[in-house]
């Protein structure tokens, strides 16, 4: 349902922003649990608005809707090793003057949890086993909120820096849930993207 | 500036990663019981052969907060202590169902980490229990199992809420009690004047769970009101802070799962009171409380000390603690800990 409501909103999209990312990020759960994040992005649709400023300038806004598919590595000593692998669609608001960028996204996917730990089960009658990739199956969903900033537009760099704070939620764990607050850092990368000979 | 920054921000990411000191055990494990993982850490020496094993308070606290330098050190040095994060609490995890949220559960969690940790240490060990306000209500129901405790050695009891409904009684007399003579003394007169107003609307015989839960906020309140409680060092900025930024918990999750568990444990807590089964214990045990506990009221521990069954029993009340004597008085507290464990193991 979601898909086709972007679908119809329009698809106006600037070549430019066709080329698939490759984007690495720091994640950091409370800033200081480190872990990575890995992900690529698609400009599914794109709106562009226009509005009228003093002395006849104008203000030209894109609303982006670009569907993203992520994986996340984060670590807490003693806790887990969780990977998060999930689909995300960004609401974006695009500067093309600028490249920089407004992200919103919400996402959902599949999270396993690896206990950080060696892990032994203990049964009714005291018998004692190891278990091997001892964790749990989750499903998450979260928000996220940042900037970003395009060099492939502005200055024909394949190139694009984010920052972003998220949260994430978890489940079931523990007969409720969990949470994790993640910060994210990191680069984009544009492969495909080749550099404009208009120049000079 | 930013080089401060930058330097702080690496000193906390190697401390969150960082090992212990030098310790001669030094341990993680899962221990799973009926769907939970369990974490349990092993931590101190295997000279003496002895060790303690401490029960979180709670329900929804985590073990290793007890880990204070001034309280646990001592006990490392001698004794390997073990850590263990009950279900739904700390840095356990899990996926099952909510009617394991039960004291009987716990009970059951609690006997098959002795049997993990006695499978990786050795028979050959002297145990002894320690729980602390719900861990005093959690070590007495396992302690009224005869096979549970005659594995161990010992058994020490702090500022622990074994009778609920005593407690919700004591609770209420102790805040009226030493908020008129506050009152009349003319300190702290706002806060006091609500404490006791509340709890004289209430019938003392028969305190619901959110009248409870509203005592229990005034009495952690009403500790910080009197001058004659020592505050200790175990809550500084710089250990909340490395608790939220760099400790072996996930903060989020730790609160999730905590506030959770105490909520689904919290009838059944409200329910337990143990008192006429005391005499079941029969091995030799150390009540410890704080004289300004209003938490757990000392007449608790007095309470203990005439119904346990067992003719090797102490209670010591330390003059200037609340709830946490650990904290507030470490040394005399520890002293009486490791002597009461030196003359039973």
């Amino acid at each position: 349902m979601l898909l086709g409501f972007i679908v119809s909103v329009n698809a106006q999209i600037d070549s430019t922003q066709q080329y698939l990312p490759i984007t690495i990020s720091y994640y950091g759960d409370l800033y200081t649990h480190p872990g990575l994040k890995l992900s690529t992005e698609y400009v599914l649709g794109e709106r562009v608005i226009e509005k009228k400023r003093s002395k006849g300038r104008v203000k030209v806004r894109h609303k982006q809707y670009v569907p993203k598919l992520s994986l996340t590595y984060t670590h807490h000593a003693a806790y887990y090793n969780a990977f998060l692998l999930g689909g995300e669609m960004n609401f974006r608001k695009l500067k093309p003057s600028s490249g920089f960028r407004v992200d919103k996204i919400l996402g959902m996917g599949y999270m396993r949890a690896f206990n950080a730990g060696k892990t032994y089960e203990v049964d009714d009658n005291m018998n004692i086993s190891k278990v091997p990739l001892a964790g749990h199956n989750q499903f998450f969903m979260s928000f996220a909120f940042g900037f970003s900033k395009l060099f492939v537009e502005t200055k024909q760099i394949p190139l694009a820096w984010h920052i972003r704070q998220s949260f994430t939620v978890y489940m079931p764990n523990n007969g409720a849930f969990g949470g994790i607050l993640g910060f994210e850092v990191g680069v984009s990368y544009f492969p495909t993207f080749k550099k404009k000979n208009n120049e000079k | 500036m930013r080089n401060s920054i930058i330097i702080f921000i690496l000193a906390v990411v190697f401390f969150a990663c960082g090992k212990d000191k030098n310790l001669d055990v030094n341990e993680h494990y899962f221990v799973r019981s009926n769907g939970a993982d369990m974490s349990v850490w092993l931590k101190g020496s295997k000279a003496n052969k002895t060790v303690i094993f401490i029960v979180h308070g709670g329900p929804g606290g985590s073990a290793m907060d007890y880990r204070m330098p001034s309280f646990t050190d001592p006990l490392e040095e001698k004794y390997v202590v073990v850590y263990w994060d009950q279900r739904g609490s700390g840095a356990s995890m899990g996926n099952y169902d909510t009617t394991l949220f039960s004291i009987p559960q716990y009970v059951e969690d609690l006997y098959k980490v002795k049997k993990f940790v006695e499978s990786e240490l050795g028979t050959d060990y002297s145990w002894f229990l320690y729980g602390h306000s719900w861990g005093g209500l959690l070590g007495s129901s396992f302690m009224l199992n005869e096979q549970y405790q005659q594995e161990f050695s010992g058994w020490i009891e702090s500022d622990g809420a074994h009778n609920m409904p005593l407690l919700n009684a004591l609770e209420r007399n102790m805040l009226i009690y030493y908020g008129r003579q506050e009152l009349m003394a003319g300190n702290n007169k706002e806060r006091w004047k609500e404490i006791v107003e509340y709890c004289e609307s209430l019938d003392s015989v028969n305190i619901d769970m959110y009248e409870s839960a509203q005592m229990n906020k005034y009495s952690y309140e009403a500790e910080g009101l009197l001058d004659s409680v020592y505050v200790g060092n175990g809550m500084t900025p710089g250990f909340a802070l490395k608790y939220l930024l760099a400790s072996q918990y996930a903060p989020i999750s730790n609160w999730i799962s905590n506030t959770w568990t105490n909520i689904m444990l919290r009838e059944d807590v409200e329910e337990s009171a143990l008192s006429n089964q005391l005499y079941k214990i029969k091995i030799p045990t150390l009540l410890l409380w704080g004289k300004y506990d209003f938490v757990t009221p000392p007449e608790l521990g007095y309470d203990a000390l005439n119904n346990l069954g067992t003719e090797d029993k102490y209670l010591i009340i330390y003059e200037n603690s609340g709830h946490a004597p650990m904290d507030a008085q470490p040394v005399e507290y520890v002293t009486d800990i490791i002597n009461f464990i030196e003359s039973y193991r």
